[in-house]
């Protein structure tokens, strides 16, 4: 029974990947533009994040050692300090557009507007960080992230054409405005496969105290928790396409998905949305955070945990308690998320293969994992996903400028 | 008689000590040429300062002065001579408490001038 609770940490994980402001406003987007024809890179991220998302909780599990310390042990300090400048980076962005994701929702439930907001939310992530164990965070993020569930039953209640959403998950090449889906296509794989989620994960799994007999439990969670995320984020395209796309709304906010489901859902749609995307991106941005201060604290050595006192983890908790007030201050600025976040997607496609390459000599090597090493078709998987990220690495910039 | 490669089995590991409390990790590991006789491992080093030579020598000037202006201002790496390893394997072991090194200078500082100064430090 303890293990299947465990569930809670592949669902927020996957809600970090794909229900947070960034793949929800990218996802409408997508349905409005072109229909049913991008769910295909939805369910293509979904399927990476499940290998990616598996191997991070066997690494652990088995090595007891999370991705970012075996990334150190195996790769030395040079690749550690390029990864670690290249996330803190990226991740910051991230953070940036999440705390502006719950600001958009307090702004659209009160009417004042978001730079009001990014302190106030700024002090909540702390205090939850700064008092909160992991299981808290954990647990509380996936329970209350279920209300995105929201998104499924109002797809459900379109009653869309299935086989034309069946159709979708073939990759199709687009008649016209190849630049835009080209640019929503890497997007989308941007904002759901993030190197975060895995070394949050792996880090969650020692901080649950996994071992080898978490196996076969883990290859369930992250099956379950990533097509869980994956299956909302499509809930978001489908209700975009019946809603927006034939009335040709192109989607350029976060307010317009926010009204967009009060179609399926006239009375509590809106309502849902707001609560629900605020809780999603809380959630994401508890991971965010926790996964930058893990990829400090590990990679140098230090002592670290979500579960004890502050006091005792000083260094470990420094980095976020810098890092959210920093990241506080383009909202004040008033930057809208929203431009943050197309940021931060197609810059985290840039970096992906840093995040990827050591997935590969790390899953084979048989001093962390002994009997549990990849097996041929987590190899193949791993490789396709390697050259898929160099891919959308060599792309991503140029489509940014091109296609949005 | 066991093999040990240096780089591949010591450098940048955690370092552990008695009771498992983390030491930071082995960023340098200094091998010493006596004037008559073979070269041995001395000891094995943790600090700014070492990993800033590893990124290059312009990375020492910088880093020497920040660690100059701020922390604990300890210049000097945190040592640990190669008699005091007790176990290697996935990481390293040492025969020290945590207390008589210099390891936790940093976590000390941050404690002391950060964290306890914040509200709800103590407890969770």
């Amino acid at each position: 029974m303890k293990k299947i609770l465990q569930v809670a940490l592949g669902i927020v994980t996957s809600i970090g990947g794909f229900l947070e402001i960034g793949s929800v406003t990218t996802a409408a987007q997508a349905g409005a533009s072109f229909g049913y024809q991008l769910l295909w890179p939805i369910a293509l991220g979904t399927l990476c994040l499940i290998f990616l998302v598996e191997m991070s909780g066997r690494l652990s599990a088995v090595s007891k050692h999370t991705v970012i310390a075996a990334m150190r042990d195996r790769f030395g300090f040079r690749f550690y300090l390029l990864v670690l400048i290249l996330m803190v980076l990226v991740s910051f962005l991230v953070l940036c557009a999440e705390m502006g994701g719950i600001s958009l929702c307090l702004q659209m439930s009160t009417g004042l507007g978001f730079p009001w907001w990014a302190i106030p939310v700024a002090l909540v992530l702390w205090l939850l960080l700064w008092r909160g164990t992991f299981s808290v965070i954990e647990n509380g993020s996936s329970l209350l992230g279920l209300m995105t569930v929201a998104f499924a039953v109002g797809a459900w209640k379109l009653h869309p054409d299935w086989s034309s959403v069946a159709s979708g998950l073939i990759p199709t090449r687009p008649s016209e405005h190849a630049a835009k889906y080209w640019f929503i296509v890497v997007s989308i794989l941007g904002a759901s496969i993030s190197p975060y989620m895995m070394y949050f994960y792996s880090s969650g799994a020692i901080e649950d105290e996994w071992d080898e007999s978490y196996i076969g439990i883990n290859r369930v969670i992250a099956a379950f928790g990533m097509t869980f995320g994956g299956l909302l984020s499509a809930g978001v395209l489908i209700i975009a396409t019946l809603v927006l796309k034939p009335k040709g709304i192109d989607v350029d906010s976060f307010q317009q998905v926010a009204l967009m489901m009060t179609i399926p859902l006239p009375n509590w749609g809106f309502e849902l949305f707001v609560g629900g995307m605020a809780v999603a991106c809380l959630g994401a941005a508890l991971e965010i955070t926790l996964a930058i201060s893990y990829l400090f604290a590990q990679g140098l050595g230090w002592n670290w945990s979500e579960n004890a006192a502050p006091d005792s983890e000083a260094r470990f908790c420094t980095v976020y308690t810098l890092l959210i007030p920093i990241a506080a201050i383009p909202l004040l600025l008033g930057i809208e998320p929203v431009k943050i976040t197309i940021l931060s997607m197609a810059l985290t496609a840039a970096v992906l293969p840093a995040a990827i390459i050591p997935f590969l000599v790390l899953m084979n090597d048989k001093d962390l994992l002994a009997d549990h090493t990849n097996g041929f078709i987590s190899n193949t998987v791993v490789v396709l996903i390697m050259l898929m990220s160099f891919a959308l690495a060599v792309v991503s910039i140029p489509l940014q400028y091109f296609g949005s | 008689m066991t093999k040990i490669d240096l780089v591949r089995d010591v450098l940048d590991k955690q370092m552990l000590d008695r009771n498992d409390c983390e030491l930071g990790r082995v960023d340098g590991i200094v091998i010493e040429f006596p004037e008559n006789g073979q070269p041995r491992v001395a000891r094995l080093e943790a600090g700014g300062s070492v990993l800033a030579g590893r990124v290059g020598d312009w990375a020492k000037k910088p880093v020497r002065a920040i660690a100059s202006k701020i922390g604990p201002k300890r210049l000097s790496p945190v040592k640990f001579p190669w008699e005091k390893v007790k176990k290697l394997g996935r990481d390293v072991h040492l025969d020290v408490d945590k207390e008589e090194t210099t390891a936790l200078a940093w976590e000390k500082w941050v404690d002391k001038n950060i964290v306890d100064k914040l509200p709800g430090a103590k407890s969770k």
